[in-house]
């Protein structure tokens, strides 16, 4: 992780430096935001089966730009609740807790006075949740059914370095970049966290207060190979994720989402005087949820 | 302008929202959310070693000194037969056993199918105490009673909550009410047992090979936790059946196996293991039960036939005749008697968990498996019946030492020297108190194996 932050940081500066233009006139800012609450549910499988989540959140979210368009910040933040029902076979079983997630980005463009510009960012990604199966002794609720994020408690975090394009006017603002990340991901099925390098392309479109898209595809590889001395093996672990949310804003703040998302993780093990490789894969898990957000005093948008 | 780039934009949206919607529709219809891959492709292709020559005389019960740092939980995953039951490769070598065929039937405790076996051909066998009953909900003492039907109709409730229930702490007297609680009826028939006559094979083999009547559940609960046991030394992080499948990468025997140059098969006509791997009949190395059959005909079986009966209809789950079960059994036992293999096979018969059916003994703690939190009750779960079935089973004895099914796992570790893969597995005995290696013993099969009952299912 150190050599990116440390190349990174450099370029960054490097790139100011370059960039600064002080008698430039100060373009035109960007801004669009919504705050409120988020009730919404959705479908997806994974390991645990057919999960039919529902939530409900405080949820901040937007983009906005300053100094003449020369910093943009992106972020989105939730707090909230949620419960629903999961199983491989039915009846399965019923699920309730609560979670915290949010990014953040800080994005830099290299020629603000235009609306197209080079543009280079660095953000961070956090998530903790805590779900228990209905029924499960307060006690005793990490310790069942705690798979593949859905339930027990689950947590990542990973700093993001992109670099692309930007397009900013007072109306639109586009961002495609490449990154790279670091992410370190809590067990899934009762393995150890791991930490992951992940490249990706990604890519966030806003119409203010009006239309956002956001899509963004990676591929990861776990940084270092797992040993198990008791059984003379070494795991190397990779996982791919691709995630596409849609939000339509409407007049007072009011706004729908719809969010899709596709995981899958695979580990390759081999065994020391073994002659086979393990290649395995988990179930491919797409998710598809729809919200509703309802706004609250301090996210309606200003017109 | 500005009114007509709204509109412009809103053409945008609307375009963009149905595109993600036909894409998302796509997309989930063609990812089907297929299965994990367990990575296991090599395995059909794999040549089952040459068995070697015959060995005997090994003694490894007499060498057991090790039993108490067992009992004590004090050996970890990678540990061998050596380190934890001071079986040597010298004594290894010298155990016949190159097959084992694990046969593992659903949802009966020990004191619902042999409960009487002790007035009826084996009183080595403890049997069900006349004083043992369970309340129902009214408040009136349920006593065990020979059961109607060998195809009961109503599928007690037996997953960890009912199976917590059910054994009540060690009391053994809430599965009357944990069933009544979960099937709308009295649960009354959860007491229930049979009878010699109602399922004369299963009786036969239980008096004339070796028995264990303190052989448990690995854990209270149904079948997807309590068989993960026996495949992975834990319950895989799996606790209640049909809520999740264990990660494909996680230490198995099978691997173990592999990793050794030895072969497995899982043998179904229905799903392997009951389901609770997730495998469809396509997946490497699972074969048919006609298979199995043509194997034992000819003499090449894998090193370890994982076998299962067809959900519901003789795997012995409830709705499933027990008649149906002794007849898909019978076959199985017919060809292995005949096979040119069985002087150098084990066939393990055992029931994945009670499935909620009454049973009186109090179960064990077990060791924990792993240091993660998978499961946070160590104790085993109600008693199921095992019966070691092999020439080398000690004949008509009964054993009273008490195991759950990675007893199963480690009886397959000692004998092709494999680590075990957690706690419970490394500090479980290995079965050897069902089996006598003297050399020079009659292999040949007992005769008198009755039929299968008839009649018996009355709905």
């Amino acid at each position: 992780m150190r050599h990116y932050t440390v190349a990174l940081a450099a370029a960054f500066l490097a790139l100011s430096a370059y960039a600064e233009d002080p008698v430039s006139p100060k373009a035109p800012e960007f801004t669009t935001k919504t705050s409120g609450i988020s009730v919404g549910a959705g479908f997806g499988t994974g390991t645990y089966g057919e999960q039919i989540p529902g939530h409900v959140a405080l949820e901040l979210d937007g983009v906005k730009s300053w100094d003449g368009r020369k910093y943009v910040l992106t972020w989105n933040a939730q707090a909230g609740a949620t419960g629903g029902y999961a199983g491989n076979q039915h009846p399965g079983f019923f699920f309730a807790g609560g979670y915290l997630k949010g990014n953040g980005e800080l994005g830099y463009r290299l020629t603000p006075e235009s609306n197209w510009s080079p543009y280079m960012s660095g953000g961070a990604d956090a998530a903790f949740s805590g779900v228990a199966a209905l029924g499960t002794p307060l006690d005793k609720y990490d310790t069942i059914n705690n798979l593949d994020g859905l339930a027990g408690v689950n947590g990542a975090f990973s700093l993001r370095y992109s670099l692309g394009a930007s397009y900013l006017n007072p109306k639109h603002a586009l961002t495609l970049t490449a990154f790279v990340q670091e992410a370190l991901r809590a067990p899934g099925s009762f393995s150890d966290s791991t930490l992951y390098n992940e490249v990706g392309l990604h890519g966030q479109y806003d119409y203010k207060n009006s239309f956002s898209i956001v899509m963004e595809a990676l591929y990861g590889t776990s940084l270092l190979d797992t040993h198990d001395s008791a059984f003379g093996s070494t795991t190397e672990k990779e996982r791919f994720e691709a995630v596409m949310s849609v939000r339509k804003l409407f007049g007072k703040g009011w706004w729908v989402a719809l969010d899709t998302k596709v995981s899958e993780e695979g580990a390759k093990t081999v065994y020391s005087g073994s002659p086979v490789t393990y290649t395995t894969n988990g179930p491919l898990s797409p998710y598809v949820g729809l919200s509703l957000g309802i706004p609250i005093e301090l996210g309606v948008p200003a017109k | 302008m500005k009114h007509h780039t709204k509109k412009k934009m809103n053409r945008l949206e609307l375009l963009t929202l149905l595109a993600v919607c036909l894409v998302t529709a796509a997309a989930s219809a063609a990812m089907s959310c297929g299965p994990s891959k367990w990575g296991f492709d090599s395995i059909d292709a794999m040549t089952t070693p040459a068995d070697g020559p015959m060995g005997c005389g090994a003694k490894p019960t007499t060498l057991d000194s090790l039993a108490s740092a067992r009992a004590g939980c004090a050996f970890v995953a990678g540990a061998r037969a050596s380190d934890t039951l001071g079986i040597t490769p010298d004594v290894t070598r010298n155990i016949p056993i190159r097959h084992v065929i694990v046969v593992m039937k659903e949802n009966r405790s020990f004191d619902h199918l042999f409960g009487k076996l002790h007035d009826q051909g084996q009183p080595a066998t403890e049997g069900t105490p006349p004083s043992y009953v369970n309340l129902d909900a009214a408040g009136n003492a349920v006593a065990p009673f020979h059961a109607n039907t060998t195809c009961i109709q109503t599928d007690p409730t037996h997953q960890s909550t009912s199976m917590l229930e059910g054994v009540n702490g060690g009391k053994m007297d809430g599965f009357v009410k944990s069933a009544a609680a979960g099937t709308g009826t009295d649960g009354h028939f959860v007491m229930s047992q049979y009878e010699s006559s109602d399922i004369p094979l299963y009786y036969w083999l239980a008096k004339t090979y070796a028995l264990s009547d303190r052989h448990f559940a690995p854990m209270q609960s149904g079948t997807y936790g309590v068989r993960n046991f026996m495949m992975f030394g834990w319950n895989a992080g799996v606790v209640d059946t049909g809520i999740s499948y264990p990660d494909p990468d996680t230490n198995s025997i099978f691997r173990s196996l592999m990793n050794k140059g030895f072969t497995w098969g899982a043998y179904s006509d229905s799903e392997p293991f009951s389901g609770a791997l997730g495998w469809t009949n396509q997946e490497p190395g699972v074969h048919t039960y006609q298979e199995l059959l043509d194997s034992l005909d000819r003499g090449d079986l894998p090193n370890v036939a994982f076998v299962d009966a067809d959900e519901n209809v003789n795997d012995d789950h409830p709705t499933a005749d027990l008649q149906a079960g002794e007849v898909w059994l019978k076959k199985l036992y017919d060809h292995a008697v005949t096979s040119p293999q069985w002087p150098r096979l084990a066939i393990l018969w055992s029931f994945d968990e009670g499935g909620g059916f009454a049973d009186h003994v109090a179960p064990p703690k077990g060791c924990l498996p792993t240091g993660r939190k998978a499961w946070p009750y160590p104790d085993f779960g109600p008693r199921v019946p095992l019966v070691a079935i092999s020439p080398w089973a000690k004949m008509g004895s009964v054993s009273h030492v008490p195991h759950d099914h990675t007893a199963i796992t480690r009886f397959i570790e000692t004998i092709f020297d494999l680590p075990a893969l957690t706690v419970r597995d490394a500090n479980s005995d290995a079965l050897f108190d069902l089996f006598d290696f003297s050399c020079g013993r009659d292999l040949t099969p007992p005769s008198g194996a009755p039929a299968p009952g008839t009649g018996g299912c009355v709905k």
